[in-house]
């Protein structure tokens, strides 16, 4: 009895092995260690874009609006949004109550931290849209 | 007499449910869903029960790792204070004492403070304020001062700490003192050769009695950016024997590890590879102490402590039921052996598995001067066998460098190859998926022929008890 189970066993494995379903994975390309293109979007403390429109007005410019721009302001404000010393205490990398980033969906605009997915999502324009711009 | 005996075992109860970091939370912070992992983690972290350092140190690292600097700071704060503190309100001694070891406040290991300390300081070095970063770093080395790697007798091992100790000195024009931090630390013996572009910038230390302090700062001093790169993870710590028995005598615990393939990083700046970072300090190594034995000791009476209460306990509702019951009868004995068992159970003798196992498995330091403007950063990732592993591999496109002082941190999170592999097909493959489609990983062909990763169920469960078995080749 006990040698049968164990050819049964010697069996069922081999039967196991043929009919394994093989997941492939993919393999991994991982980034260049230099960009392949230049900067899309920009905010304090990227590399500048010149002439890019504010991301509300449908540009690319992610920045702070500075405090004697009203009307800017006032534009961000009234769908929420908040940066830093405005609602927003700053080094929150959209991990704040009101993120994420205003390019992901969020409500904060503070600047995304060097170093960070976030900040490289941005500039590179990974998941990036103008939910802003979309809705007005 | 029923009803108290059903408070006290409903206080037991309670006692025993102090709610910790669910692991959704953590599953997220591997994927780098910092956000989610953050919002997960937020309610239970502000609860005040006996997991309260153990939880604000997960939720700092959670917004540290993502970013978030000055949000990740309060919860380092709170739980430092808490692993800190020598007398504490909710410490369940006496339940810790007779029962499971977990019962008592959570104040970590002398690694896991070490490193509570170690991320406040960083963030107030990001802040520029390298007094109270020094503060921190000098408080993170006198956190492990009991290590025995160095056989000394008041000093810690924790190298990555001097060196940033170090540095801030520098910043603060004490050199002096620096370069004590410099010998102190091993880092200068980890790191030999500084790779460069010039012959003239390399710099190789090799002789540990030389005296002469300016080649060992290896450019710590004047430097304008450090790097900190993390990796791999942090040991798991579980039951001697993983012993789960409540009637077993498990008081102690062991730490397993989780070594990572990773053995070196090195920077590349635009493309040019600049510099070798090798491990500076491993959260591993840091677990040996010189009151090991003491520790042992300690525990060793404690079991002995808790089999005495336990077989009282035992002996006492036995005694107790028969006393109440007159001793009339096969009924009543049964019940005394019944609360007796109960009693004895009762008094468990469990270690404290509780482990702030987020934390890397190795920190390696290393210092670079860099143009300011704006640059691409690489770390990329080495085996033992000196073959780049892709998988890791972080990019920083654009990264502002400044003229002064610059700090860049890095962290592999996601263990693609490690952490997951056990998992169910489904799971891992949506993991593996969503990371790789989120995370400085670019396109995935699924059906590519030259697919290295497979998961083969090796052989159907025979007995059903039995789970299949997954088997990882690369």
């Amino acid at each position: 009895m006990k040698y049968i189970k164990l050819f049964l066993l010697i069996i069922i494995s081999f039967l196991g092995f043929a009919c394994t379903t093989v997941v492939e994975r993919g393999t991994f390309e991982p980034y260049p260690i230099t960009p392949d293109s230049a900067p899309k979007y920009c905010f304090d403390g990227s590399p500048p874009i010149p002439d890019a429109k504010p991301f509300i007005y449908g540009g690319c410019d992610l920045s702070m609006p500075r405090d004697d721009d009203e009307e800017l302001i006032k534009a961000y404000k009234e769908f929420g949004i908040v940066w830093e010393n405005h609602g927003c205490r700053g080094g929150c990398n959209g991990l704040c109550e009101n993120g994420p980033h205003v390019a992901f969906g969020g409500h904060c605009l503070t600047p995304p931290t060097p170093g960070t997915k976030e900040y490289d999502d941005i500039i590179m324009g990974i998941g990036v849209t103008n939910w802003l711009y979309n809705k007005k | 007499m029923i009803n108290k005996i059903l408070i006290i075992l409903i206080l037991f109860l309670l006692a025993g449910c102090a709610a910790q970091i669910p692991k959704e939370a953590e599953d997220a912070f591997y994927m780098n869903d910092f956000g989610k992992a953050a919002k997960l983690s937020r309610p239970c972290a502000d609860k005040l029960n006996r997991n309260f350092a153990l939880n604000n140190a997960k939720l700092g690292q959670f917004y540290f790792t993502g970013g978030g600097y000055d949000l990740a700071f309060l919860p380092f704060l709170n739980a430092g204070k808490v692993m800190e503190r020598t007398v504490t309100g909710s410490d369940n001694a006496f339940w810790s004492s007779v029962s499971r070891e977990d019962f008592k406040e959570f104040k970590g290991e002398p690694f896991e403070r070490s490193m509570c300390h170690w991320y406040r300081g960083i963030i107030h070095y990001r802040r520029g304020d390298y007094e109270k970063a020094l503060a921190a770093f000098r408080r993170g080395i006198d956190a492990d001062k009991d290590t025995m790697s160095l056989n000394k007798d008041d000093t810690s091992d924790f190298s990555a700490g001097y060196v940033m100790a170090a540095r801030c000195n520098y910043l603060l024009g004490e050199p002096d003192t620096a370069d004590t931090y410099i010998q102190k630390s091993k880092f200068v013996n980890e790191i030999e050769e500084k790779i460069d572009d010039t012959d003239e910038e390399e710099v190789v230390v090799n002789d540990e009695n030389n005296d002469n302090y300016e080649n060992k700062r290896n450019g710590i001093d004047s430097d304008n950016t450090i790097f900190i790169v993390e990796w791999g993870d942090s040991p798991l710590k579980q039951r001697e024997n993983n012993i789960k028995d409540i009637w077993s005598c498990s008081a102690f615990a062991e730490y397993i590890p989780r070594s990572s393939k990773i053995e070196y990083a090195k920077i590349f700046v635009d493309g040019n590879e600049k510099i070798q970072i090798n491990r500076c300090t491993s959260t591993f190594c840091q677990l040996s102490c010189n009151t090991e034995k003491t520790a042992e000791t300690i525990q060793k009476i404690k079991i002995g402590a808790k089999w005495t209460v336990r077989v009282c306990a035992f002996a006492g509702a036995f005694t107790g039921v028969l006393i109440a019951t007159k001793g009339n009868g096969a009924a009543a004995t049964a019940a005394g052996i019944g609360a007796a068992l109960v009693a004895g159970a009762a008094v468990r003798t469990e270690a404290d598995v509780r482990v702030w196992d987020l934390l890397p498995e190795d920190i390696g330091v290393g210092s670079l001067d860099i143009e300011p403007g704006f640059h691409n950063i690489a770390v990329c990732f080495y085996s033992s066998s000196n073959a780049e592993l892709p998988e890791w591999r972080q990019v920083y496109y654009y990264y502002p460098i400044k003229k002064d002082d610059n700090l860049i941190y890095c962290r592999t999170t996601f263990d693609h190859f490690g952490k997951y592999k056990f998992e169910t097909e489904e799971v891992s493959s949506s993991i593996v998926d969503s990371q790789i489609s989120s995370r400085h990983y670019l396109e995935i062909d699924p059906v590519d022929e030259e697919s290295d990763i497979r998961i083969i169920p090796l052989a159907p469960a025979f007995w059903k008890e039995n789970e299949v078995d997954n088997l990882t080749i690369f």
